[in-house]
């Protein structure tokens, strides 16, 4: 195991989630952002171009662009089932809060650290929503 | 958790219908999510109508696409129609209104969302068809209450008429329109309509390209500030809708800024220090140059090279832009096989055709393209496209993802013109 952190958020989305992270600090495009069928993104340049965050705990600043931001997600689930298994979001707009009842996944948001420098990817993240907590346990250095 | 008004509990609870109950427990649901501690009457709703432009949700049947799509439940509940007390107009939609050849749709596609359209209507939709309502009978005053599927009408409603809705969804627009209600949060609440920081425009802002790049630049940089709401300072004039609605549809792109303030022009700005609420610490931005020629970088290839594919008008043009489109292009021919589209509603084709603009256009060989654009009629359109020219950075932002390495390029109407005619995107 290596070193472990936790941040404290608001319980935005009730429930327990945990799995691995994927880190997108430019968020997603809204419009023409992720394929429906598989949940991979296409937004050209992007960080995770080509991955899909299906069984991925999301982590992203807020929204952007498109109030379509939330059909990233109603897609691949209406589609093929394939959703993230939960959420840690920086702040969340309305547009995430769609998404966050869309998907029905455990999500904790608005928090007052850059979750992105506690937050790497493939780290492996307990999202509480309940509480309200995020548990980070970094990779151990020695795999 | 969020309270409710006795009308709200029963609905609710059941009292109205299992249908009225599905869409309320998804508003409850979302004002939770939110933080909100109660709902509020929503007054206008611009929400897809007929055939959803979108790759899910699709379905022969009426009701099942409804479910998926704007209901998200897999109960069998059937389409029972939109609260009497909210006004409904349509978005873009998934076909053109009059012609579905130039975008390579079909004939039974178009068919079926003009059957479609009538069911909407039927149950009190109206059927405008446009991402440009404000054009097109969305007016709305000072506080009145909206929800749209339009991320540059969010911008534009909350700016410049001063009215009062969040970027939600579509969904959320779905629900809104069946209860008539929304969470009480975002920009529903004074206290959060207030410029965050200063952004003092110093890059180019005279024309309408001008204001679509500083929009796009702006909307890159606004990222890092959590879309934190700006007030725009700087050498204005000429100030016009249709900068304003090129720059909203930018900023909408790249940002999930839902309100801009603009000092000495949208009236909750008359001055710098009002629309900050008499903030004296407050970040500033400031959009240059160099900023500028960063998006155009990202917007456009570089070099010259052919184009099949010209798109022009977003967001939807006005009459005024058709008649300046028309006055351009007036004795030109487009090159053969290369299609040249114009955007805009219903209403202002009309109002063309009865000006003469149509025609001109269409002796030219181009076309007018009415409910929607590529970014909602696509896919199919881009077959056999190695370049594709616009003149909006909203369109060379998105279209990149779907074109699959054709080449983009953007520039103003006139450029697009020019590359119709010849059939090759000349590098300035």
């Amino acid at each position: 195991m290596g070193k472990t952190i936790v941040l404290k958020g608001r319980p935005a989305y009730p429930g327990v989630a945990e799995g691995y992270a994927m880190c997108c600090p430019n968020s997603i495009q809204g419009w023409a952002g992720v394929e429906a069928k598989t949940g991979k993104i296409i937004e050209k340049g992007h960080v995770h171009e080509g991955e899909s965050f299906d069984g991925k705990i999301l982590v992203i600043p807020t929204s952007k662009g498109s109030c379509g931001w939330s059909g990233l997600f109603q897609g691949p689930l209406d589609l093929s089932g394939i959703r993230p298994a939960g959420w840690v979001v920086k702040y969340a707009d309305s547009k995430v809060g769609v998404a966050a009842v869309l998907v029905g996944r455990p999500m904790v948001a608005d928090f007052e650290e850059d979750i992105f420098q506690y937050i790497s990817d493939n780290d492996y993240v307990v999202v509480d929503g309940n509480e309200g907590t995020v548990t980070i346990t970094k990779p151990d250095p020695e795999d | 958790m969020v309270k409710l008004t006795e009308y709200e509990q029963k609905m609710l609870d059941g009292e109205f219908g299992r249908y009225k109950q599905i869409a309320m427990e998804h508003v409850v649901e979302f004002a939770n999510v939110m933080g909100a501690e109660e709902l509020v009457k929503i007054s206008k709703v611009h929400i897809c109508g007929a055939v959803a432009p979108l790759e899910y949700g699709q379905s022969d049947d009426l009701d099942e696409s409804f479910r998926r799509t704007y209901l998200w439940t897999k109960e069998p509940v059937k389409f029972e129609g939109y609260s009497p007390e909210v006004y409904i107009q349509t978005d873009g939609g998934a076909v053109d209104q009059y012609d579905p050849k130039p975008m390579y749709l079909s004939e039974e596609l178009f068919q079926k969302n003009l059957d479609w359209q009538l069911k909407y209507a039927e149950k009190g939709v109206s059927i405008v068809g446009s991402c440009a309502p404000y054009l097109n009978g969305w007016v709305l005053t000072k506080g009145e209450t909206f929800m749209t599927t339009e991320s540059s009408n969010v911008l534009f409603s909350n700016s410049v008429y001063g009215a009062a809705g969040n970027a939600n969804g579509v969904t959320a627009c779905g629900w809104a329109a069946i209860t008539g209600r929304g969470p009480k949060c975002g920009m529903h609440l004074p206290e959060n309509r207030l410029a965050a920081m200063e952004v003092r425009v110093e890059c180019p802002c005279e024309t309408p390209r001008d204001w679509d790049i500083l929009g796009y630049s702006l909307g890159r940089l606004l990222i890092n500030y959590n879309n934190a709401i700006p007030v725009l300072t700087g050498n204005f004039h000429d100030v016009d809708v249709i900068r304003l609605k090129r720059m909203f549809a930018a900023i909408a792109t790249t940002s999930g800024l839902e309100m801009c303030h603009i000092e000495g022009i949208t009236p909750e700005a008359p001055t710098k220090e009002i629309a900050l609420g008499g903030k004296k610490d407050y970040p500033v931005l400031r959009i240059t140059q160099e900023d500028y020629d960063e998006s155009v970088r990202r917007l456009c290839d570089p070099g010259s090279g052919p184009v099949q594919l010209i798109s022009v008008g977003c967001p939807h043009y006005s009459l005024q832009e058709i008649r300046d489109a028309a006055a351009y292009i007036k004795g030109k021919k487009v090159h053969e096989g290369v299609r040249l589209i114009f955007w805009t509603s219903c209403s202002i084709r009309e109002a063309a055709r009865m000006s003469g603009y149509l025609d001109t256009i269409e002796a030219a060989g181009a076309t007018i393209g009415t409910n929607g654009c590529p970014l909602v009629q696509g896919f199919a359109c881009y077959e056999g496209v190695t370049g594709m020219a616009v003149d909006a950075a909203k369109q060379a932002h998105y279209n990149r993802s779907w074109l699959k390495g054709g080449k983009m390029y953007y520039g103003t109407m006139e450029q697009c013109v020019d590359a119709a005619v010849s059939g090759v995107w000349e590098e300035k």
